[in-house]
């Protein structure tokens, strides 16, 4: 029987419901049935997930349930609901990255990627597997394999992706959190136009093993999606650790993300960036209008504001398309046996990188070192601790739409345009998070936006407390898509 | 050089063992000349003393 008693428990976030969780306020099992009722009440219409593990799901709830009354507890978040993209292996489940090309219904992970394992020594609970761009390969989140996402916002507009259904899985109260990836901005992408807040950490900082490695491993990241600041803090600490059979993990300490979120009232004594030049081109005017008072309200928060340039940033992020061929190590063989597997798009794009030879690899590679040195000059010479920017030039876009007139740049296609500014963490490594900063208003919708935060190597605390403090002063993260069960 | 379709299909074959039709091979020329193009970028940057940042840890692969 569900337990459509609280209603109130599915916009409840992460943090909230942790509490009531631990002070026995709220069961698992209780919360377990009011999301498995939200999302089968929400899922026929939005394809959130490729798997939803309703049975496992529920059994794990009453497990946490009958463990904690046998044994106590002191897990962090004993039942807390967690969705998982379907490119991270849950043991026992299939691995479908939103392709067929790994099998009609996927490959069995036998063991937890990483990050899931912390997930679970947390005492979260996984509720499936949630939807993506085919190989997290795509930032709109259209899956004709599938079932493209849609939009909470609006339903006849994209998600953003790649880690489409993990962020309308949050931003459509199915779940309070959710676990996504990031190698161009596949967090961040899909948190700005779902209108919640996505958070790349530290490259290292999260463990990549059981990730599937069909990109490059040394842009890949992962993290989390929540429904506002404190919760992706909470995420975070959740996910963040070292894991020494992880090849990209790096053994720094983890600090308390969410204690350091009372550390700070103001941004006084903050120096934040602002780039003249890149991340404010080819950007939707409307875009860039809120975003800049987005940035004003980090000044009236006692922050400095200093205008500052990366020198050559627009030709240097051309490396992002030989270093993304990496990805064909594992692709080639799949796309010489099977090519009619893969989506028309994947295809072309994976036999484009076939033509990036070494030498454009090796210098793609010396020139991201380049990029590197530019950015850790920006923070450090300019003085800087946090640089904004927009997350994506532009808000939703219909799903049919495949090209955008950004701002005063020529048409590009959608793809390209959504991580423009995006990639350059990946390249770099550095930390980042989107924030919700705004709506575009269109004839019959409105569209979130988000205001990208960057900051120096394992600064996250720095960074969420600057976005929080951001998020306090602003009304966009208590906005709610409309209401989609009726 | 002269980007065509019979180049796109031919390196494809020989390079990748990819075999493709001369009408996908045109749909890719344009697309493989916008990535010749972006890379060309890159060219200005003098990269004689660049010493790539590689991941070398040795540890993980023992504890694996």
């Amino acid at each position: 029987v569900i337990d459509v008693s609280r209603p109130d428990l599915a916009d409840l976030g992460a943090t909230q419901l942790a509490d009531q969780l631990r002070s026995g306020a709220l069961s698992a099992t209780q919360l377990a049935e009011a999301v498995c009722a939200r999302i089968e009440a929400t899922e026929p219409v939005l394809h959130a997930f490729i798997a939803f593990d309703r049975d496992g799901f529920l059994t794990a709830a009453i497990e946490t349930d009958q463990a904690r009354q046998t044994a106590g507890g002191a897990a962090r978040v004993p039942g807390l609901p967690v969705a998982v993209k379907d490119n991270l292996d849950v043991a026992g489940q299939r691995t479908t990255a939103g392709s067929r090309v790994l099998g009609h219904s996927g490959r069995l992970a036998a063991d937890d990627a990483g990050a899931i394992s912390r997930v679970r020594h947390a005492g979260g609970l996984i509720v499936g597997k949630t939807n993506l761009h085919e190989f997290a390969y795509g930032a709109t989140g259209v899956n004709p394999r599938h079932g493209t996402p849609r939009n909470p916002w609006d339903l006849t507009r994209v998600p953003g992706g790649s880690s489409s259904g993990s962020a309308v899985a949050v931003a459509a109260l199915q779940v309070p959190l959710a676990v996504g990836t990031d190698a161009a901005g596949s967090i961040r992408m899909p948190a700005s136009l779902c209108g919640v807040v996505g958070l790349k950490p530290t490259f290292g900082r999260v463990s990549t093993r059981g990730l599937l490695a069909s990109h490059n491993a040394t842009l890949d990241h992962v993290g989390p999606l929540a429904r506002n600041v404190a919760d992706a803090a909470l995420g975070l600490q959740i996910l963040a650790g070292f894991d020494p059979a992880d090849s990209t993990s790096i053994d720094e300490p983890v600090p308390d993300y969410v204690a350091a979120l009372d550390e700070r009232d103001s941004l006084r004594g903050l120096r934040v960036g602002i780039p003249s030049s890149y991340f404010f081109q080819h950007v939707d005017p409307a875009v860039e209008s809120g975003v800049r008072t987005a940035i004003d309200v980090l000044g009236q928060l006692g922050a400095e504001l200093v205008g500052l340039d990366i020198p050559d940033l627009d030709d240097m992020m051309s490396a992002r398309l030989a270093l993304f061929a990496d990805g064909l190590a594992f692709h080639l063989p799949h796309l010489r046996s099977h090519p009619e597997l893969y989506t028309r798009e994947i295809r072309q794009r994976l036999c484009v990188d076939a033509f990036v030879q070494a030498h454009d690899y090796s210098r793609a590679s010396r020139v991201r070192r380049l990029l590197r040195e530019r950015f850790a000059r920006a923070f450090v010479d300019n003085r800087v601790d946090v640089i904004a920017t927009p997350t994506t030039p532009i808000a939703a876009v219909p799903a049919e739409q495949w090209s955008v007139t950004s701002g005063e740049g020529p048409p590009e296609p959608v793809g390209l345009a959504m991580l423009r500014l995006t990639a350059p963490a990946n390249l770099t490594g550095l930390p980042a998070i989107s924030v919700p900063a705004g709506f575009v208003q269109t004839r019959v919708s409105e569209l979130p936006f988000g205001l990208q935060l960057m900051a120096r190597p394992f600064q996250e605390p720095l960074l969420l407390q600057a976005a929080q403090l951001f998020e306090q002063s602003t009304p966009w993260h208590k906005r709610r898509p409309p209401d989609l069960d009726g | 050089m002269d980007i065509t379709a019979e180049y796109v299909q031919q390196v494809l074959m020989n390079s990748a063992g990819l075999e493709i039709s001369l009408a996908e091979a045109a749909e890719l020329v344009p697309l493989v000349r916008g990535q010749r193009a972006a890379l060309a970028r890159l060219d200005r940057f003098d990269v004689s003393f660049v010493r790539p940042s590689l991941d070398g840890d040795p540890r993980p692969a023992f504890l694996a």
